[in-house]
């Protein structure tokens, strides 16, 4: 983002004093006839890097100080937004079902009109985690990671709401691949009522999500032709109803694992332990 | 696989600290209305080009360069640009009846000309960038031909004409070959090419450079683009990159330029061949722009039947190049004699034999010395004075390091007559034969009437059918196929 | 200890994962020494190039490559892999109901080396289902972690996807390259480097069937691997079966090469000077390299290798043919001294090389008409 023309000054002063250091120690090597070929390779390679970053600057200075670039803070936008956590539990709930940060990230155009930045997800997690060993009880929803079926273990980069049934947030073998073709029978939903709704904006980037993930579907999409939204719902529904029962029926048996432990594992998981010495009689490392 | 001459050649290089010369004849055309085309793509975006620059031989370029290629609509507006010129260019050489002909730097340049031509000439959404995609097609299906003048690589171009004394590998970087070429005084040459390695000369930006200067700009550029910035502040950020990727691509252009001065420059003779290798350019070039013009389609895989014609034509080309560079240029016979490819030697013996009355069979033998012959019986030779005059082998007999051969005369017998003993002759297996495709096309087209079982959509095969006995001389059965 | 044995070797070089890359860098150049003792004590080239000889690694990537590599891969993985699956199942590789996907990674977040050991576990007990034909035995697993003991040392490599429907009886490799795939017109050396990398896998994954003593390494692991690369100009994979039996041969002989072994590289080591270790450069010059005219593609010592070639006058600097022919000579020196006629040859070979260097240059004199 573009920067105030003082703070951009501050930062060409410095680039300057560095480059000047670097030119002393340039000189240096030139007049050092024992000096290493590789070094004076490598203070002129810096020299360049910092001259390229000098012009960088000097272009960003100018067009600050035109007021070309509007400057902007970091929350820009964000002010009388919602909360992050809250935009993304009302996401989920859309969905129904524990999804990636960047796919919630791409919902949150559709329905706000900007993406929620993937990078701060890392830190929701932790937040909500420390919020809740803090206290518990303080909300009704959290916003948590999905659990391994298997190991009944966190896994970070999926994330879900507390809110749901224990086997809702539960990922076992098919479970990425259902929680895939239920994503995208959520996203047609929301499609039709963003059209009802008008939002031309909103569609059309639902629009391209819808085809993206039908893309994976067999039959979803014929090649050439325009994507048909009702066709795209029925084989998501005929290669869904071919997985999800043994789908469910492994996560109910998970869930079943998962309800007998401690209420911080329930939401967060299980602390992961290595099974490899007795499971496979082999001493490891 | 090069021989002992490219050798020796290297090792005079190395000795020498600069590159010597291999050919007594220059092998290509230089086109004096030919264009330079210097393409810088983005690292990892195999259909991109960043920026161009291209101009006349001996002309400053123009440039074009966007901000970030991987932004569709800016670069459609680049390739349409190009298209434009390009276009230009094949309507002048389509008027004059000649042929367009492209040096670029390099073969990684070929190469994404290739991928370029191949993705855009399928492109459904813009018809300048689709127009652009199948004129540049022309070239680079051309490019794998031996002996093609449409598209000429500077650092193929000049390993044609000079020997470094550097790896074969090495000699790709048209900076390190220019450095053996016009090596830069009072500088160790092993020095010069190891500073003459770094600069980019092919389609690609140095890593260090991206992470440096180019990626921070393109990132800047982008923040601004999608943040909504005004026209002013994204033309200047677009300048910023273009700042940076001008000297890069204005270098790769004077060195592509400087690699055609120094073919011109060595003032050596055309190849004999060249104007037979131009006329068959120039047919080419009227083909492909009248099926341009018809509405034909450029297919990216062939079907069997023209897949059939094309590989002919290529093996054609390969062999009438070969054949034309060992007859018309002194270092390449040179190699072919030391290789065995050609049999040079003292004529002996020469005789007319009466067969009937107004039949006679001449022969004579040729003696050599070569240390390395490849010639057997039955073989089929024409002499590289005279092509006229060919000869069938009958024997080879090797004593020491003498070898006799005999030779009956199959054709030339009035127009060139029996060699006097003593004269020296030279002969090979191949002459250039610019008639034989035609030859070889009627024949395919007759034998392809039907497409063979192989390779048609039902793969059939033919019920076998056994010959009743064997053939008494089955080598002869399989010549009279030919 | 092998971890500590390892570590004295590197001195204060740190150590890294040579991954597959590393390894079939080691298939591609049996002979040189050096990059085999690198390897073993895990540490790349580019590594031994910055920090050793303090000379910059013009080996890195650009940005903008690695940014397209992550976004194909992205491409490839993301919502449980969808286009990965879709690409077997369009190859009729896979059924609809063969959907089963592991991503190791999300079991064992993380970089630490409990992390890593963990997802040694969990490959072994996925593993362990499939040789059991478990019903739960995944059909997909991207980034399995296998140990495997190569050179003597143990090394893990992750290969970038395991393959198998229900009726397989074990998994088959998938390399994942961002290379376009141009069919017939395919960059040659990105194919190689892809099949070889693959073979890797390949090995590992028969070492990993035969510690488990999960059958026959041969059986369940034929040389064989997919390769998924990228469509020109876009994000969609394609996929091409590849067999690998070459490349997985070529991979077995070259480890077997000296040094095999870590007792062999500190033997080497020792003998340069006791008690040394690689991140000295006087030591790490003296371990043999064998410089040949493929190392520029993917060895950042390349220029290193080079300049002390050049040193001794290795025919290689001018080909690698030039190695073979000029073999009786020894180094360029002295096959141009015997070219020109100022040695006198030694042995019957030198004899018969400079009969033949001299003829061509005849040859060559005669057709350039002057006095070279």
């Amino acid at each position: 983002m573009a920067q105030r023309p003082d703070r951009i000054r501050a930062r060409l002063a410095a680039s300057l004093e560095k480059q000047r250091e670097l030119l002393d120690a340039f000189q240096g090597l030139l007049k050092d006839p024992e000096a290493d070929a590789a070094a004076i390779d490598q203070a002129q390679r810096q020299l360049t890097r910092m001259a390229a970053e000098h012009t960088q600057l000097l272009t960003e200075w100018r067009l600050a100080r035109a007021h070309v670039a509007e400057p902007s803070s970091p929350y820009a936008g964000l002010v009388g937004q919602r909360p992050m956590r809250e935009q993304v539990l009302d996401i989920l709930e859309e969905l129904g079902v524990p999804a990636s940060p960047r796919v919630i990230s791409e919902i949150a155009v559709a329905r706000y009109g900007r993406p929620l930045p993937a990078s701060r997800f890392a830190s929701l997690r932790r937040d909500e985690e420390r919020a809740f060993r803090k206290d518990s009880l303080s909300r009704p929803a959290w916003v948590v990671p999905a659990i391994t079926a298997q190991g009944l273990t966190a896994i970070p980069r999926i994330v879900s709401s507390s809110a749901w049934p224990v086997e809702r947030r539960l990922i076992g073998a098919r479970t990425l691949r259902a929680n895939h073709l239920r994503t995208l029978l959520a996203l047609l939903s929301m499609h039709e009522r963003s059209q009802r709704a008008g939002s031309p904006r909103a569609t059309s980037h639902l629009e391209s999500m819808i085809l993206g993930f039908a893309q994976t579907v067999p039959g979803a999409i014929e090649p050439g032709a325009r994507p048909e939204y009702a066709r795209i719902a029925e084989a998501a529904r005929a290669e869904l109803a071919h997985i999800e029962e043994t789908d469910l029926e492994e996560r109910r048996t998970a869930a079943r694992r998962l309800e007998r432990l401690p209420e911080p594992h329930r939401l967060w998981g299980q602390p992961a332990v290595i099974q490899g010495r007795r499971a496979s009689g082999r001493r490891l490392g | 696989m090069a021989g002992e001459l490219d050798l020796v050649a290297r090792l005079l290089a190395y000795e020498g600290g600069r590159a010597v010369s291999i050919a007594t004849h220059r092998l290509m055309a230089i086109r004096p209305d030919a264009l330079v085309l210097c393409p810088l793509a983005m690292a990892g975006e195999d259909t991109t080009v960043h920026i161009v620059a291209v101009g006349a031989i001996g002309r400053p370029p123009e440039i074009y360069c966007v901000a970030d290629p991987r932004v569709r609509d800016e670069q459609y507006e680049l390739f349409a640009w190009l298209g434009a010129r390009i276009e230009r260019h094949f309507e002048t050489c389509r008027r004059a009846g000649e042929y367009p002909q492209i040096w670029v730097s390099s073969g990684a340049v070929a190469d994404h000309l290739d991928t370029l031509a191949d993705r855009q000439r399928y492109n459904r959404e813009n018809a300048a960038v689709k127009r652009f995609g199948e004129l540049l097609s022309y070239q680079t299906e051309r490019y794998p031909v031996d002996g093609q003048q449409a598209l000429i690589t500077a650092t193929g171009a000049l390993r044609m004409h000079w020997a470094t004394g550097q790896q074969p590998g090495e000699d790709e970087h048209l900076g390190t070959l220019l450095a053996w070429i016009e090596p830069p005084r009072n500088t160790n040459i092993l020095d010069a090419v190891a500073l003459a390695e770094r600069v980019p000369m092919g389609v690609k930006t140095d890593p260090e450079f991206d992470r440096d200067v180019l990626e921070p700009r393109v990132a800047a550029y982008n923040q601004a683009r999608r943040g909504g910035a005004r026209a002013v502040e994204l033309r200047q950020r677009a300048g910023l990159i273009q700042q940076a990727l001008e000297p890069v691509v204005r270098s790769i252009y004077d060195g592509t330029q400087r690699a055609i001065r120094i073919l011109s420059r060595m003032g050596l003779p055309e190849l004999p061949a060249l104007r037979n290798l131009e006329e068959r350019e120039r047919d080419e070039f009227e083909s492909f722009m009248a099926s341009r013009d018809a509405g034909y389609h450029l297919p990216l895989v062939d079907k069997p039947r023209p897949a059939a014609f094309k590989l002919t034509a290529r093996e054609d080309a390969a062999d009438n190049f070969e054949a034309a560079v060992l007859c018309g240029d002194g270092v390449g016979r040179a190699r072919a004699r030391l290789a065995g490819h050609t049999v040079y030697g003292q004529v002996e013996n020469p005789r007319r034999t009466r067969l009937s009355p107004h039949r006679f069979r001449y022969r004579f033998d040729l003696v050599s010395r070569q240390r390395v012959l490849r010639v057997r019986r039955r073989d089929e030779l024409a002499s590289l004075g005279d092509p006229r005059l060919r000869v069938t082998v009958a024997n080879v007999h090797r004593e020491g390091a003498v070898t006799r051969i005999s030779a009956i005369i199959t054709h030339g017998q009035q127009a060139v007559g029996l060699p006097a003993s003593g004269t020296t002759l030279e002969l090979a297996k191949t002459v250039p034969d610019w008639d034989r495709l035609i030859r070889t096309r009627k024949q395919l087209r007759q034998r392809l009437v039907a497409t063979p079982w192989t390779h048609d959509e039902q793969g059939t095969a033919p019920a076998v059918t056994r010959a009743r006995r064997p053939p008494r001389d089955p080598l002869a059965e399989v010549e009279a196929l030919r | 200890m092998i971890t500590a044995r390892l570590a004295r070797l590197r001195g204060s070089l740190l150590a890294e994962e040579p991954g597959a890359r590393g390894l079939e860098r080691v298939a591609r150049n049996p002979g040189c020494q050096r990059l085999r003792a690198l390897t073993m004590i895990g540490v790349t080239p580019a590594t031994a190039m910055k920090t050793v000889y303090k000379e910059p690694d013009r080996e890195g990537q650009s940005p903008f490559a690695l940014a397209a590599g992550n976004r194909f891969e992205r491409a490839v993985f993301e919502n449980g892999a969808a286009r990965l699956l879709e690409l077997y199942r369009s190859a009729g590789r896979l059924t609809t109901a063969e959907c089963k996907i592991v991503v190791v990674p999300e079991l064992a977040p993380g970089a630490t080396a409990a992390t890593m050991a963990r997802r040694r576990a969990e490959t072994e007990r996925l593993f362990q289902h499939k040789v059991r034909r478990d019903p739960r035995a995944p059909n997909i697993i991207v980034k399995a972690r296998i140990p495997v003991a190569l050179l003597g040392v143990p090394h893990d490599t992750e290969p970038d996807v395991l393959v198998a429907a229900d009726s397989d009886a074990f998994y088959g490799p998938v390399e994942v390259k961002s290379y376009p795939d141009r069919a017939g017109k395919t960059n040659a050396a990105d194919i190689r480097s892809a099949c070889r990398q693959a073979a890797v896998a390949v090995i590992g994954l028969r070492h990993a069937v035969e510690q488990l003593r999960l059958g026959d390494p041969r059986q369940l692991v034929p040389a064989a691997a997919d390769l998924v690369l990228r469509r020109p100009g876009s994000f969609r994979p394609t996929l091409r079966p590849m067999t690998l039996a070459g490349e997985v041969h070529s991979l077995e002989r070259a480890l077997d090469e000296a040094p095999r072994n870590l007792e062999e590289l500190e033997a080497l080591i020792d003998a340069i000077t006791p008690g040394a270790s690689l991140d000295e450069a006087e030591v790490l010059d003296a371990v043999p390299p064998n410089y040949v005219e493929a190392c520029r593609e993917h060895c950042a010592l390349a220029p290193k290798c080079k300049q002390a070639a050049a040193a001794c006058g290795d025919p290689v600097l001018i080909g690698s043919q030039a190695r073979e022919e000029l073999a009786a000579a020894g180094s360029l020196g002295r096959a141009v001294d015997l070219l020109r006629g100022r040695a006198q040859p030694r042995t019957a070979e030198e004899r018969a090389l400079q009969a033949r260097l001299q003829q061509s240059l005849g040859e060559y004199r005669q057709a350039v008409g002057h006095g070279r």
